[in-house]
């Protein structure tokens, strides 16, 4: 800081205050939509609608929680149901999509073989195809293979949605392992496979870990294809599931319909909470070493 | 005694083998999930396909197409999407960059305060389309409608989303709440990238923050700012929970993209999966363009 010795210390001072003090008013206001969600899910309807509105709840109520878990007027089905249903998928997706993307991760960063460039553009631009495109044929083969309304059913799609990313980023991952540890394992008598899963694998943890972290969001988060693929109420997830029992109802029932935003929101901060740092590290690593 | 990591031990696999195998599963999925449909979606956009009459698929060469390219609905959603993309992209940038600088300095509590900015993009889009529709819509206690209106910038309450002019700039803005930290992240790891030696140069020359903002960070950071901005665009092309649940496309398809579009025409009436294949052929063309830029970029920075 030394070039900024015509600035005087007092100014400087000042100026670093009023940066700070600013950052934190952005923070405040870029968040705000998030605190209201929560106060109003701790409102009773009267406070809700009263006018001026209260920005800190006068009552704090757990009412709109015990309703939604009970289950909506529009829709008999436990809300609890909804996130059963949600979690189940997304873990499963997160199962599957770490056994499949990083073994083809590692031949793609490890293995010499013909044709590997083209296979890994294609997998990239495998990423760029519609959703929506995809969607209809695959309803089609689902429809026959009994496939509907069904975990797998949901599951296998989400893959196109986080195989190609997932493989993209671990790919990432293992390039920056020194070559000199596989080498060194190659003369310590480990063959191919130990090398890749007691000597590499191990040191690619914070890369799985994002991968995880980037894939449980994705699948939390997707609407479309459980709209399409999952018939039955019964095995609606979250984001489909709070649509069917809200939306197109007359009455503005906001305090719920928070509440439902606050229980879908929460498995999500939980994991940012602890594993923001691998999960911010590993979308950096994605996009800018791909 | 081996030496080299090549050599080959006796029983072992060759390289060309482990690789198959290690690739085979994920392929097999992936052909299945995505090769296979695309391959039925191009080869049934030559075809007169209803799931609702029972008739199957009759050959029709091109009039899908012919019926795309004259169809105003089609070009009207293909311009929204360019719009809805093109502005949630836009918008973000122009977030995302001032307040990637904004925080490229020493301030307390640093590291919490920059994953704050970080958690919107993690709340699920129908959490962010409920509280949009909450603060937005509701014609007496939305909050947008009840600041505004208290510190007398508008003088009636404003049905945001059903507005014609308005909701294409709502869902825009909604959007870019959600999407905006992703840049955030992506410009700022590159802010860090750039060389510090470089910016002291400039300060000890007597240059204003302006001056080397525009002429040694910008620079520095042109191929981030090129890769952050195409990705953006790629993936929110797809994008449509949001529109899907707030606005539905309408009022008067005002926000009717090409993915509902899609949607709605294979999915909801006569299930013309002839049609709707046609219009993701068109959108997968577009894109492709845009894909081979994008791949043309990375292999160019990969070496």
């Amino acid at each position: 800081m030394s070039s900024r010795f015509n600035t005087p210390r007092v100014l400087r001072r000042t100026g670093n205050a009023l940066r700070f003090l600013l950052i934190v008013a952005l923070v405040l206001l870029y968040l705000m939509p998030l605190y209201w969600m929560i106060s109003t899910s701790l409102k009773l309807q009267p406070e809700i609608f009263r006018m001026p509105p209260t920005l800190i709840p006068e009552t704090l109520t757990l009412e709109n929680y015990a309703a939604i878990i009970a289950g909506t007027m529009a829709s008999a089905i436990p809300f609890l149901v909804y996130f059963k249903n949600s979690l189940f998928v997304a873990v499963f997706t997160v199962l599957a999509t770490l056994a499949l993307a990083t073994p083809a991760a590692y031949a793609f960063s490890r293995v010499r073989f013909r044709g590997k460039r083209n296979l890994i553009y294609f997998v990239l631009v495998s990423q760029m195809l519609p959703v929506v495109l995809i969607l209809i044929p695959l309803y089609q083969t689902f429809m026959r293979m009994r496939l509907l309304s069904t975990y797998p059913g949901l599951v296998l799609p989400y893959l196109m949605l986080t195989l190609p990313f997932s493989i993209w980023m671990l790919k990432g991952y293992f390039d920056s392992i020194p070559r000199e540890l596989d080498e060194a394992a190659r003369v310590d008598g480990c063959t191919k496979g130990q090398t890749m899963l007691r000597v590499i694998l191990p040191n690619v943890t914070p890369g799985l870990t994002a991968t995880a972290i980037v894939t449980f969001i994705m699948a939390w988060d997707e609407f479309i294809i459980a709209l399409t693929i999952m018939d039955a109420n019964r095995m609606r997830t979250l984001p489909v599931g709070m649509i069917q029992s809200f939306v197109g109802q007359f009455s503005m029932k906001w305090g719920e319909m928070m509440a439902a935003s606050v229980v879908t929101t929460i498995p999500v901060v939980i994991i940012f909470v602890f594993l923001s740092k691998y999960l911010i590290g590993g979308l950096i690593a994605g996009a800018v070493k791909g | 005694m081996k030496t080299t990591a090549a050599v080959e031990r006796r029983g072992e696999m060759s390289d060309r083998m482990f690789a198959f195998l290690l690739i085979l599963p994920a392929l097999l999925v992936i052909i299945f999930v995505i090769v296979y449909p695309l391959v039925n979606a191009v080869y049934t956009s030559f075809f007169r396909y209803f799931l609702t009459d029972g008739l199957g698929r009759q050959f029709v060469g091109l009039q899908n197409y012919r019926r795309m390219l004259a169809s105003k609905e089609f070009w009207t959603a293909f311009l929204n999407t360019i719009l809805y993309v093109g502005g949630t992209v836009a918008l973000e940038f122009l977030i995302a960059l001032p307040l990637a600088l904004l925080v490229n300095s020493r301030f307390p509590l640093k590291n919490l305060i920059n994953s704050l900015f970080f958690v919107p993009w993690i709340i699920p889009s129908v959490v962010v389309a409920f509280i949009a529709r909450y603060l937005f819509l509701d014609p007496f206690h939305g909050i947008v409608n009840v600041v505004l209106q208290a510190l007398g910038i508008i003088p009636e309450f404003i049905p945001w989303l059903k507005d014609p002019g308005l909701a294409m700039p709502s869902v825009i803005a909604v959007t870019t709440w959600k999407m905006m930290p992703f840049m955030f992240v992506i410009l700022y790891a590159g802010l860090q990238a750039v060389p510090r030696e470089e910016i002291e140069a400039a300060k000890i020359d007597g240059t204003t923050g302006l001056q080397r903002f525009r002429y040694v960070i910008l620079p520095n950071m042109r191929e981030i700012i090129v890769l952050a901005t195409i990705l953006e665009f790629i993936w929110q092309f797809q994008y449509l929970t949001i529109i899907f649940t707030t606005t539905r496309g309408g009022p008067i398809d005002r926000t009717l993209t090409l993915p509902l579009l899609i949607y709605r025409v294979s999915f909801m009436g006569s299930l013309n999966m002839g049609y709707s294949s046609t219009i993701g052929v068109f959108w997968l063309l577009f894109l492709l363009g845009f894909s081979v830029l994008y791949v043309r970029f990375v292999g160019r920075s990969e070496g």
